[in-house]
């Protein structure tokens, strides 16, 4: 096998189980939590328009954004 | 004659790489049997749920804003925890989608590792099952996550569903790093350097696979770069400000604008998920491509039907990203046009698989006259 066919192979493969475990520790600590966050405060910032407080309103909806965007 | 000779050399070199009961095999047949199971699954969802779906987040987003100016909160949580649920629906299904597929190719990819995997056969063909039990439990266990939630579950906020699904993805993770483990004995061993059979196949399908799959990889780069530098950043800004818009609207009673707010934040989900399945489509469908090029070998079929079941693929491969991407402007048109390119890779890939299937069924049956 050429030097740099066993480089692609093993980085291919070494990224893969990279990639996987840090699907795997996502799914376990983190995807849970944000979706929760997310979901909070979407519904924080209805929830709080429809009491007619709009900057709470505003400021629930940017969590919701800087939630997301991580 | 001479077509019928190169294809009985080449299928006669790729015998041993593809013996009965071998690991290759388990992950040559299960690796297109999983892919061939995704894209069903894909066209299934697209057809029936994704459009209905998101037509139902869109009428429980309108009715949250009609609780927001006749303000009731309770009715709005009571909508958005409809839309919660639906969002985990779709989401869901899209992940069983997409690991289905990836396991997939990642079954392909071991197979044609398999010569270089420094471990007994026994060994290979242990972490074979391994890993295509992990690959179906895990898809079934995001699934399950819908369904299932939280009942019985020992944990919070983790439900039985998503336990499952991460035990497979340990499965997988187990399998792939024994498999990288014998790759390092392979590289560090004092073996003589020796060309994998099947990657020295230049047939006509082979050829055309690799330069179509790298041109359509390229292709889906190059659209993932436009979409970055053009359009990421407009569309997360639109989204916060579409929803500011439409709670101040709302809460001001001035429904008639938070309603075309709303239409227009559809709009801009729809951009979205457009664009990204686009992009993501066709960067698979490449990489597909390129490892269904190292498999030709084992496709036992005539030279003419191999052929046929290449184009085919690349068709559907092209087909399919084009309508998702055109669906903005085009609507269900183009997503019929875009379940009928999936429907052209799923029959090729069936067609290559009943080739493969023959294959080993020849090399069975020599070894059973050969007993």
């Amino acid at each position: 096998m050429s030097p740099p066919r066993k480089l692609l192979i093993i980085g291919g493969l070494g990224l893969a189980v990279w990639g996987m475990s840090f699907g795997l520790w996502y799914a376990l600590f983190d995807e849970h939590q944000t979706l929760e966050r997310m979901g909070a405060s979407l519904t924080t910032g209805f929830v709080r328009a429809a009491e007619r407080n709009l900057p709470a309103a505003h400021a629930a909806i940017d969590q919701y954004a800087a939630a997301k965007y991580e | 004659m001479a077509q019928h000779q190169t294809m009985s050399s080449t299928a006669a070199a790729s015998a041993s790489a593809l013996a009965s009961g071998s690991a290759a095999r388990l992950l040559v047949i299960g690796g297109i049997a999983l892919i061939i199971a995704g894209l069903i699954f894909g066209d299934i969802f697209a057809v029936f749920l994704l459009h209905q779906n998101a037509e139902r987040i869109g009428e429980n987003l309108l009715a949250a804003i009609r609780a927001v100016a006749a303000g009731d909160p309770a009715a709005v949580s009571r909508h958005f925890a409809n839309i919660g649920r639906l969002l985990e629906n779709r989401g869901t299904k899209v992940d069983t989608h997409v690991h289905v597929i990836d396991f997939g190719y990642l079954a392909l990819l071991l197979a044609l590792l398999q010569s270089y995997v420094a471990l007994s056969e026994q060994w290979r063909r242990r972490l074979a099952k391994i890993f295509l039990v992990g690959a179906a439990t895990l898809p079934v266990g995001v699934f399950a996550i819908y369904y299932l939630r939280l009942a019985y579950s020992p944990l919070p906020s983790i439900g039985w569903g998503s336990i499952v699904a991460d035990f497979g993805g340990l499965l997988v993770i187990l399998a792939c790093t024994g498999t990288l483990l014998g790759l390092w004995r392979y590289v560090r061993g004092p073996r003589v350097a020796t060309e994998h059979e099947l990657l020295q196949d230049r047939s006509w399908g082979g050829r055309v696979l690799l330069a179509g799959g790298t041109l359509l990889i390229l292709a889906g780069f190059l659209h993932g770069l436009y979409y970055a530098a053009r359009d990421l950043e407009r569309l997360h800004a639109s989204e916060a400000a579409i929803l500011k818009s439409i709670v101040q609207e709302a809460a001001t009673n001035n429904l008639p604008t938070a309603e075309a707010r709303v239409n227009d934040y559809g709009m801009l989900q729809a951009e979205k998920g457009v664009k990204i399945a686009a992009h993501s489509h066709i960067i698979e469908f490449g990489l597909l491509a390129m490892m269904l090029a190292f498999i030709q070998p084992y496709v036992y079929l005539s030279e003419h039907w191999r052929r046929r079941w290449v184009v085919v693929y690349l068709a559907g491969s092209v087909i399919l990203p084009v309508a998702v991407f055109l669906e903005l402007y085009f609507g269900l048109l183009a997503g019929g046009v875009a379940d009928f390119g999936g429907l052209l890779v799923i029959l090729a890939l069936f067609g290559m698989l009943a080739g493969v299937l023959r294959h080993t069924g020849r090399i069975d049956a020599a070894q059973g006259v050969a007993a």
